[in-house]
């Protein structure tokens, strides 16, 4: 049966929702899944009844995730990850690891 | 409706022959008018009824007609009690409850039969906001819809069955619907929706959804969308109604990727204008 939980957080930032997706199924429950009204109102969602604890840790995660980095939302787009991907497997000898050449991107991208 | 005409030969001044044009005589013609203007004034109704109607009574009148729907719950029209010739009848929702409207319904009365712009679905008047103008056709004995305004845009009762994925199930719960709601305008329908926190149970599905409204699409439309595969980052997505299809089908990307296995985390939203039948 499926539970909502609605949350509204005082923070006036996006968060990156892929984060805190991760968080809160950490934190909460494997299958909690995000509705995002607006900047302040979430709606939670899982499959079992919300308890106070849940809902306190799910307001912790909302209220303390990261800012969304739209830098970091073009560079992982799907097709860009695997061209990247892609190249740097057919570097023999890659100076840097994927993480590295991820970061290096995304430096790269912002400049641009 | 023509006034009673009267045999009038002008006094000669005698007072003795003819009409004399006194006050009498003008009260008698007033009353004449009155009577024809009594008689093409609009008549009303306000019915209460709700649930399934077969022949909405007409109210009593050979002028303009006007039906207050006060219906609580939903009201479904499939016919009319015939009228005159050319005679026009306005329905407005004034009540709690939508009012809608059958096209040739086999069970509405033969003699008031509704005849629609959108053959398919239902034509509605959204509750306290619609308003719908007929005109009855004695030839064909069918109430034509001459002029409608939805008022409101309206949110179907959610069905789950209304979401399904070519292979294994798309699954939503009420919640999952945070807006769903449609416009019919002539054969134009409006939709808007987002459905989120959805869970697909197969891989590389394309999801369908119902068109609202009971719609049968005319021709076929292609239009983007707003995806979240499996809790990926927001893309454009796709819709394709094809051609006579009841239902849209979703891919999550714009080259028509289909959606991967989720739990709570599939995310579409759209507007989506498409000519219905």
């Amino acid at each position: 049966m499926a539970a909502y939980q609605t949350v509204t957080t005082p923070r006036t930032t996006p968060t990156d929702l892929a984060g805190l997706l991760l968080a809160l199924r950490t934190a909460v429950a494997p299958d909690v899944g995000i509705q995002v009204l607006d900047l302040q109102t979430y709606t939670l969602k899982k499959n079992t009844p919300w308890t106070p604890a849940e809902i306190a840790q799910a307001q912790t995660a909302i209220d303390t995730a990261p800012v969304r980095d739209d830098a970091a939302l073009d560079v992982d787009q799907k097709v860009l990850k695997a061209l990247v991907l892609g190249l740097w497997e057919c570097i023999p000898n890659p100076t840097l690891t994927k993480a590295q050449l991820r970061a290096r991107i995304l430096a790269i991208w912002r400049t641009l | 409706m023509a006034l009673v005409r009267v045999v009038d030969v002008d006094d000669d001044g005698t007072g003795t022959t003819g009409t004399i044009h006194n006050n009498a005589w003008l009260q008698l013609l007033n009353d004449s008018i009155d009577t024809a203007l009594a008689a093409s004034a609009p008549a009303t109704s306000a019915p209460t009824t709700t649930g399934t109607v077969t022949a909405e009574p007409i109210p009593a009148g050979t002028g303009d007609l006007v039906t207050y729907h006060t219906n609580a719950t939903l009201k479904t029209i499939q016919g009319m009690v015939a009228g005159l010739p050319g005679q026009r009848w306005t329905h407005v929702s004034k009540g709690a409850g939508q009012v809608d409207f059958a096209h040739l319904h086999a069970s509405g009365t033969a003699l008031g039969k509704c005849k629609l712009f959108a053959t398919t679905g239902l034509t509605s008047l959204a509750a306290g906001s619609g308003v719908a103008v007929f005109q009855y056709d004695a030839t064909v004995t069918q109430w034509r819809l001459v002029s409608h305004e939805q008022g409101a845009w309206i949110t179907p009762t959610f069905a789950a069955g209304n979401y399904t994925a070519n292979a294994g199930t798309w699954t939503l719960a009420a919640g999952d619907v945070v807006w769903n709601a449609y416009r019919l305008t002539g054969r134009t329908l409006e939709w808007a929706f987002r459905l989120a926190t959805t869970s697909v149970s197969n891989a590389g599905v394309v999801l369908s959804a119902a068109l609202p409204g009971g719609f049968t699409a005319a021709g076929a439309v292609y239009q983007q969308t707003r995806s979240s595969d499996n809790g990926a980052a927001v893309v454009a997505g796709f819709a394709n109604i094809p051609a006579a299809a009841t239902a849209a089908q979703f891919t999550s990307t714009l080259v028509g990727v289909g959606y991967a296995i989720s739990t709570n985390t599939t995310e579409i939203a759209g507007r989506i204008s498409v000519e219905v039948q």
